[in-house]
């Protein structure tokens, strides 16, 4: 996850969930969404683990 | 857009002294993509011409964007590679980034930075959602997910004091930026960006997806309603990835018209797809927003 002036990545589990709480407060209640949540939710766990947020993806 | 709300965006815009203009090398793209009777050569020496825009096109040809192992090194070579129609995009894209300045004042409430990595963000997002759903133009969903916030570039740079005050009293009063814009303005920044882009004579696609990325659903056209559903639909998952600032920290709810258009529910694994999205923001970031 990108970290900048403006945001520093959750430190823990209850940071992680205080923050998506927090982008998705008004998104409702749609599916798809969910799935964005939950996909964060892992790439923000991978962090805690010291890895990179993001999986890079070889194949195009 | 309702004659009203037209009325009160323009007024303002009659107030810019000068509006932004895109650079002749643009133009001269245009009408080599435009005429297929004119030379590679005639396309490749209007480039040339600008040597900051060269260096911007050969690094993002040679990026991870495009995964070509060969090295890129002319831009002749480019267009035989990535094709006119890609090649084009990213002129239009180099072009529309140089148009603003990206230094800010100290404290500014809406850094320019942030917002162009939000913007790229979507960029990429829409590229990659158009590619996964086989629409058949994704660069163009590339410069569109560029430029659907162009409207605030604009209002901060002409309006002053005001616009920090809009962006201050969305934050504390927790609204969203375009309902506290349209509140102050009478008019918000998809409708200053669908005049800009009018001005700029851009095809309909980049003029509807700016004005209604808010709301796709209302478009009638099928096209244009499919394009401007994978923007609305990508800047919800920049804005959950963090990648720049666009003045909410909130992800809107989505149009579910837009979720339907785009068959999204079988991308359930959304890993890959936010990899894939991170990737090629890294491969163009430095490049397009230095």
């Amino acid at each position: 996850m990108k970290s900048c002036e403006w945001w520093e990545p959750p430190k823990t589990n209850d940071e992680i969930d205080a923050h998506l709480d927090r982008v998705f407060k008004h998104a409702g209640d749609q599916t798809w969404l969910k799935l964005v949540r939950q996909a964060l939710k892992e790439s923000l766990e991978r962090v805690l683990d010291g890895n990179e947020a993001y999986v890079e993806v070889k194949d195009k | 857009m309702d004659p009203e709300v037209r009325k009160k965006a323009e007024g303002f815009l009659k107030n810019v002294k000068q509006m932004p203009t895109l650079p002749d090398v643009y133009t001269k793209v245009k009408k080599a993509f435009e005429d297929p009777s004119l030379s590679i050569e005639y396309l490749s020496d209007a480039i040339r011409l600008d040597q900051a825009l060269t260096v911007s096109l050969l690094r993002l040809a040679n990026s991870p964007l495009y995964g070509y192992r060969q090295k890129i090194s002319s831009i002749s070579q480019a267009v035989m590679l990535i094709g006119l129609r890609e090649l084009y995009s990213l002129v239009l894209s180099v072009s529309i980034v140089g148009l603003f300045p990206m230094k800010d004042k100290p404290g500014d409430p809406f850094p320019s930075k942030k917002y162009w990595e939000h913007s790229l963000g979507v960029a990429v997002t829409a590229r990659i959602l158009a590619q996964a759903i086989n629409y058949p133009r994704p660069d163009e969903l590339f410069v569109a997910g560029l430029i659907h916030d162009i409207g605030i570039m604009i209002e901060k740079m002409y309006l002053g004091d005001q616009f920090g005050q809009i962006c201050r009293k969305a934050q504390e009063e927790d609204t969203f930026f375009i309902d506290t814009e349209t509140k102050e303005l009478g008019f918000n920044h998809a409708h200053v960006g669908q005049i800009l882009t009018e001005s700029w004579h851009f095809p309909e696609l980049l003029v509807t997806t700016t004005a209604c990325h808010h709301n796709p659903s209302i478009i009638e056209d099928k096209e244009i309603r499919l394009a401007c559903s994978i923007i609305h639909v990508s800047q919800a998952i920049v804005r959950g990835m963090d990648l720049g600032w666009a003045g909410d920290p909130y992800i809107q709810p989505l149009d579910e018209e837009a979720i339907k258009l785009l068959h999204l529910v079988p991308w359930n694994d959304m890993s890959v797809l936010l990899g894939r999205i991170w990737k090629d923001y890294k491969a163009s970031v430095e490049i397009l927003v230095p």
